[in-house]
């Protein structure tokens, strides 16, 4: 087992499809952290060095906030369009590195030759679980660059919120981490959109099988994500916290939607991961690698 | 020296200059001097000094009826879904500085980790000497805040109903962030 699954890392680690992913994700996180660091830190930078010349009847007098970690990160960074561009196009970095190779590989028959030689349950397994940390990879790292590249140049102070640079309320899911530890709730988040990451990279796999087509099932996360977003929660509201087009966003849209919280995102998570994996193994348990 | 080392040395120096470079930006982060006053003590900000006198806190309707404060830009939004309650504060202020021309009253009330600034419609509508222009220093204002379930979660709410929740008034934040406790609040 042990063999196949570092065979099934070493693919997935050299895929053309990672370093494209990875590519793509750290141009966004670049152009982001030039846009903050230009348009945040130094015209934060700028008021600081006011502050001296303000007198009582200045509107900003005494009233200057030093920036925080959170609000250079690519997930909390509102203010700029790359946030939004990040997770509308997520689903799809997900899918690039892994999503689709076992769908070349059926199709190549090279399925066929590897579950002769390793059996069919050891090459499904290594597969969904490079697949998943192929998608989780590519979700998570450049957050993770993103987080480290603010830390450059912003402190990792407590969030404060009477300064107006918050996203999140108190009755948003993890409001405390977001406040008082804001690393942690970065971290967390990230690994949040890691496990999503992974999902939707199966998703494409799973899906390839009836799509038939390779681009329908690279696009079928994404288009969920779509669904979601823009259509299920707009008929049914009631449903946003077990929508996870709304709580893929550290931002958890500007905590203007109601009642995301930890109890909800966890069952959804763990039922959508069952269900994915259940439908992957179960319908290739028996398939034939020849004709089907 | 193979290409293998110098790249992790290479690699050693890049994580070296980036935690190095991290902690120079948290020592260095420009934090406020805090200054907490007590209730019934007093603060000095922008040529005023600031005493809390009184705290008092209200069922929203109760609120509008006791008052008669018809002019709020909020009534009749809230929803039968969440509950709200207002806060007011009474503040005595003294002018101590010449030059200290503004009555800057807008000063948010934080709890939890929600703020609220001064409704100054509501405040004029409670506070008559300042309609007609008639305050001066050392007279008293009284400040409502109302205060959203909705913003808090229905965790924190108990705690503004069992009239635990710590509010604390923030007069400036740079270079020094005057915290005013309200600790002793009348249920009205």
């Amino acid at each position: 087992m042990a063999t196949i699954i570092a065979m099934e890392f070493k693919k997935m680690m050299r895929s053309r499809g990672m370093r494209a992913a990875l590519l793509a994700g750290a141009l966004i996180v670049v152009l982001q952290t030039g846009w903050s660091f230009r348009h945040i830190y130094l015209e934060n930078e700028q008021s600081y060095r006011k502050i001296a010349e303000w007198t009582y009847g200045d509107p900003g007098y005494g009233r200057w906030f030093e920036c925080t970690i959170l609000e250079g990160w690519l997930g909390c960074e509102s203010f700029s369009s790359y946030n939004m561009l990040y997770f509308l196009i997520l689903p799809i970095l997900a899918v690039m590195p892994y999503g689709l190779s076992f769908y070349n590989e059926w199709q190549s028959t090279y399925s066929a030759q590897i579950i002769v030689r390793c059996g069919r349950g050891k090459y499904l397994w290594a597969k969904y679980l490079a697949t998943f940390i192929s998608g989780g990879i590519a979700a998570a790292l450049p957050l993770l660059l993103s987080l480290l590249l603010s830390a450059c140049y912003l402190p990792a102070i407590p969030t404060d919120p009477v300064s107006l640079q918050t996203v999140l309320m108190d009755r948003s899911m993890w409001a405390f981490l977001y406040f008082e530890h804001p690393v942690c709730y970065a971290l967390a988040y990230t690994g949040l959109d890691f496990v999503y990451g992974g999902l939707f990279a199966c998703i494409t796999m799973t899906a390839a099988r009836w799509l038939r087509n390779r681009f329908g099932a690279a696009m079928l996360p994404v288009l969920l994500h779509c669904i979601g977003y823009y259509c299920i929660y707009n008929l049914l509201p009631e449903t946003e916290s077990y929508l996870f087009s709304l709580y893929l966003d550290p931002n958890q849209s500007w905590g203007m939607v109601g009642e995301i919280s930890t109890g909800p995102v966890v069952l959804t998570t763990v039922l959508l991961a069952a269900a994915v994996t259940g439908i992957f193994i179960g319908s290739n348990r028996k398939r034939d690698v020849l004709t089907d | 020296m193979n290409k293998k080392w110098i790249a992790w040395i290479c690699a050693g120096i890049l994580v070296l200059g980036l935690a190095g470079r991290i902690w120079y930006v948290n020592q260095n982060a420009r934090l406020p001097e805090i200054n907490r006053v007590p209730q019934g003590e007093s603060a000095v900000w922008s040529g005023l000094k600031f005493q809390i006198t009184h705290a008092e806190l209200w069922d929203y309707e109760e609120f509008y009826k006791a008052y008669d404060a018809e002019s709020h830009m909020f009534e009749g939004e809230l929803s039968s879904e969440w509950d709200a309650k207002v806060i007011v504060l009474e503040f005595r202020i003294d002018r101590i500085e010449e030059e200290a021309d503004t009555l800057n009253i807008v000063n948010p009330i934080v709890y939890v980790h929600t703020r609220n600034d001064t409704d100054t419609f509501l405040t004029a509508a409670i506070n008559p000497n300042l309609q007609e222009g008639t305050f001066r220093s050392g007279e008293t204002i009284r400040i409502p805040y109302t205060i959203f379930e909705f913003n808090i979660g229905r965790q924190n709410w108990k705690k503004v109903e069992n009239m635990t929740m710590q509010y604390t008034v923030r007069l400036g934040n740079y270079p020094v962030r005057n915290e005013m406790l309200v600790t002793d609040i009348e249920k009205m």
